[in-house]
């Protein structure tokens, strides 16, 4: 169940936020266990056994904190296996048939390679898990006395599918106590539409673009119409995914918790080091507390500092996706972070413009690695940006830019204006007038409409 | 008063939300309805489509009669192997006509630059990604005939389209959008669209396109190749072959069991850009010469 869908915003929110209200305060954290377990349960009615499998992490993890929490001098014990437990499960599930597949092309063996469904959110989850035993481990928290409130920490919907990465320790204190306010309530389903709306009306909007060029084929599309289709994935992956955590950070407010920022305007970044500074923040946090700061950090000389940050990047690349493809966007991001830090990073600092600029090829380009897995279909794609290189002729269709950018050009405004600090700006200005309150409404009811044509998914109502 | 000021966003929504409750709720109800009818896609199976073979290089094919008819639910199918001369079978409209007895001849480009075609977004990809430049196209994304009678496109209505001008020929490729739909419907909806024209373009050569396929892939309960083959054996009904022929490009595009090749397409609906031009070569392929009418139209064999 989606957060930009009609069931979850009409159906499981009131009826999830009329229980949770209703209970008594030490009753409420049983709520949001319970209610996000429906949530999940929905989400896998397909392989009713992933809520099981959930369950029990949860259940695990609980006891392993306990265990490090109380057997201290055992803890380190504890620590191993509750991390390999962990781990074991995401990377059996997520890279199995990956790995079977580099087995199979090398050796020649027939190994199954069937595609193992993913449980849902299983990447969130034990990312969670592991900083929350780690964190007992370190000290840097308390272990969770009750199960219940361990429960509602991994489990809370708002969070559960696509992040942000909550650390137990942020929001400990809230899960014992916390207060709920209508000021919450009125912030958060504030947020919560601003998220909703750059979901509903930018990203989507835009990833039709995006798939329509795969329709027409990499090879029938003209160089502008390349070049806009990279941006407008690039705009895409962007509203969705802050889309999605706003959405998770207005939800969490009602409940009376404060989630962490997740994007922090990532596309006004000068270095690509800065960009991964602002964006998906929790899983940049994640990495640095749990694997560049345990491996030694920048504290062992540079080529340890290399080594790490190698590390990091490989991790970085292949927990977006089991396949080479992320790995390469993982190195090639490890290249340009390396490259800004030895050599031309204090360059792109001083010189913001040439910084800008040099930002608004790499990100694009760096996106484009992360959004095709087939690699031949990368180097048609490759090939259609950079037309003075010599290829094959191939069907092109002379007006396609115009074509979409009548239809999409106005997407692709809306994205840049909403990837720089201002419309935020404007927005702490205004946040408590009317005018706000109506154009929220419009926003919301817009996004609705949205859904409610089918326009998430063209799809559903025949539209060839 | 000043509590609801403070907190007008949350009181607006939960107003609004109560007042768009029903349809709402509505709406999830039908969308839970066609989720369950679209669940549970069969297998792909193998399908003997008797007359179809694959060909390649635009070459002229049996074609027509491919549109092979579901078992069982199939009212007033086509009567398989007539061999009635077009022009005796038309003396009775709803006799049905083996197209495969009409031989087609080839034509250059030049054919088509007095030609009409309507159609959905495969002909928007026809008209972007296609050779027949001079042609006009009265074709939008999701034009279905059920709803072409209120199409806009490009600031005209289907009327004035056909009006404008007079034309040579015109291409009507419709029904993938409505294959959904109840058949009697999308078929009586798509004869008055044939009937329309026949009256606002007395001298004009109709084509009926059977509709492409789609790829296994792409099939679900109300999108498939049977409901899309039965769908144009009824189309294929409505040609008389002396004004109204049918021409059907699946054996083009076909794989060996009759689905859209998964390898010309991404989504399974449309096909990739470089293959309109296929399909353009092969309707110079499927041509009825103009001059001397549909006089000097012959029978095979």
């Amino acid at each position: 169940m989606v957060f930009s869908s009609l069931e979850f915003i009409f159906i499981f929110l009131p009826a999830f936020m009329l229980v949770y209200g209703l209970a008594r305060k030490e009753l409420k954290n049983a709520v949001i266990f319970l209610g996000s377990l429906i949530f999940y349960s929905v989400g896998v009615l397909k392989n009713p056994i992933y809520i099981l499998l959930f369950f029990l992490a949860i259940l695990f993890n609980f006891i392993i904190g306990e265990f490090i929490g109380h057997f201290r001098k055992s803890a380190k014990f504890w620590l191993f296996i509750g991390v390999v437990f962990n781990f074991w499960w995401l990377i059996f599930f997520k890279y199995t048939g990956f790995f079977f597949t580099n087995i199979n092309s090398i050796f020649h063996a027939g190994l199954p390679t069937k595609n193992i469904i993913l449980p849902i959110g299983i990447s969130f989850y034990t990312f969670q898990n592991v900083s929350y035993i780690a964190d007992v481990y370190r000290r840097k928290t308390k272990p969770e006395s009750h199960f219940i409130n361990y429960g509602a920490y991994i489990s809370m919907f708002p969070q559960l599918i696509a992040g942000p990465i909550v650390t137990y320790k942020t929001v400990s204190e809230r899960l014992n106590k916390r207060t709920h306010t209508i000021a919450q309530v009125e912030n958060g389903l504030k947020t919560f539409t601003i998220g909703l709306g750059y979901k509903v009306l930018i990203a989507n909007r835009l990833g039709s673009l995006w798939k329509e060029l795969s329709h027409i084929g990499y090879q029938s599309i003209s160089p502008k119409l390349a070049w806009m289709g990279i941006f407008a994935y690039s705009f895409q992956l962007y509203f969705d995914f802050c889309g999605y955590s706003l959405m998770a950070i207005g939800l969490g407010e009602i409940m009376g918790f404060k989630f962490p920022k997740n994007f922090n305007d990532p596309y006004m970044s000068t270095t690509m080091t800065e960009f991964w500074r602002r964006w998906h923040i929790t899983l940049g946090t994640w990495f640095k507390e749990n694997v560049y700061i345990p491996l030694g950090g920048n504290r062992h000389g540079t080529a340890k500092t290399v080594r790490n940050y190698f590390v990091v990047w490989a991790f970085t690349g292949l927990w977006h996706g089991a396949s080479w493809n992320f790995v390469i966007w993982g190195m090639v991001l490890f290249g340009l972070i390396m490259l800004e830090r030895f050599v031309i990073g204090d360059f792109l600092n001083k010189y913001k413009l040439i910084g800008h600029l040099y930002m608004i090829l790499v990100i694009p380009l760096t996106w484009l690695l992360f959004a095709i897995t087939d690699f031949h279909q990368l180097g048609v794609y490759f090939l259609r940006l950079v037309p003075f290189i010599p290829q094959k002729a191939h069907t092109l269709f002379e007006g396609d830019f115009s074509k979409y950018w009548k239809i999409y050009g106005k997407f692709l405004i809306a994205g840049l204006i909403f990837s720089t600090p201002l419309p935020a700006a404007i927005y702490r200005k205004i946040k408590n007038s009317p005018i706000t309150a109506f154009a929220l409404l419009a926003i919301f009811w817009g996004s609705v409409y949205c859904i409610y044509k089918g326009m998430n998914d063209p799809f559903m109502y025949f539209n060839f | 008063m000043n509590n609801a000021k403070k907190n007008l966003y949350t009181l607006l929504l939960l107003l609004t939300c109560f007042v768009a409750s029903p349809f709402i709720f509505h709406q999830i109800w039908k969308n839970a309805k066609e989720a369950k009818r679209t669940q549970d896609v069969p297998p792909p199976v193998v399908q003997q489509v008797p007359g179809q073979t694959p060909i390649q290089d635009g070459g002229v094919a049996p074609d027509a009669n491919g549109a092979a008819v579901p078992e069982g639910n199939a009212p007033a199918q086509p009567a398989e192997g007539t061999t009635t001369a077009p022009g005796e079978a038309a003396q009775e409209a709803t006799e049905p006509v083996d197209a495969v007895a009409y031989s087609y001849v080839s034509a250059d480009v030049s054919y088509f630059d007095d030609a009409l075609f309507i159609g959905d977004s495969r002909t928007v990809g026809l008209r972007d990604y296609g050779k027949l430049k001079n042609s006009d196209y009265f074709c939008d994304v999701g034009l279905s005939s059920a709803t072409i009678d209120d199409a806009n496109i490009g600031g005209q209505s289907f009327e004035e389209a056909i009006d404008a001008k007079q034309y040579g020929k015109i291409y009507v490729m419709l029904g993938i959008n409505e294959v959904g739909n109840d058949f009697e419907f999308t078929v009586t909806k798509f004869r008055a669209v044939i009937e329309k024209l026949k009256v606002h373009q007395p001298n004009a050569i109709i084509y009926i396109q059977g509709n492409l396929h789609v790829s296994a892939h792409a099939e679900t309960n109300l999108i498939n190749n049977e409901a899309i083959n039965y769908l144009n054996s009824r189309f294929a009904q409505l040609a008389d072959y002396k004004k109204v022929f049918y021409i059907d490009v699946n054996p083009l595009f076909d794989d060996e069991y009759g689905y859209f090749n998964a390898g010309y397409t991404d989504d399974g609906v449309h096909p990739f850009a470089e293959y309109y031009q296929q399909w353009c070569d092969w309707l110079c392929t499927q041509t009825v010469p103009t001059s001397a009418g549909t006089e000097t139209t012959e029978a095979a064999q």
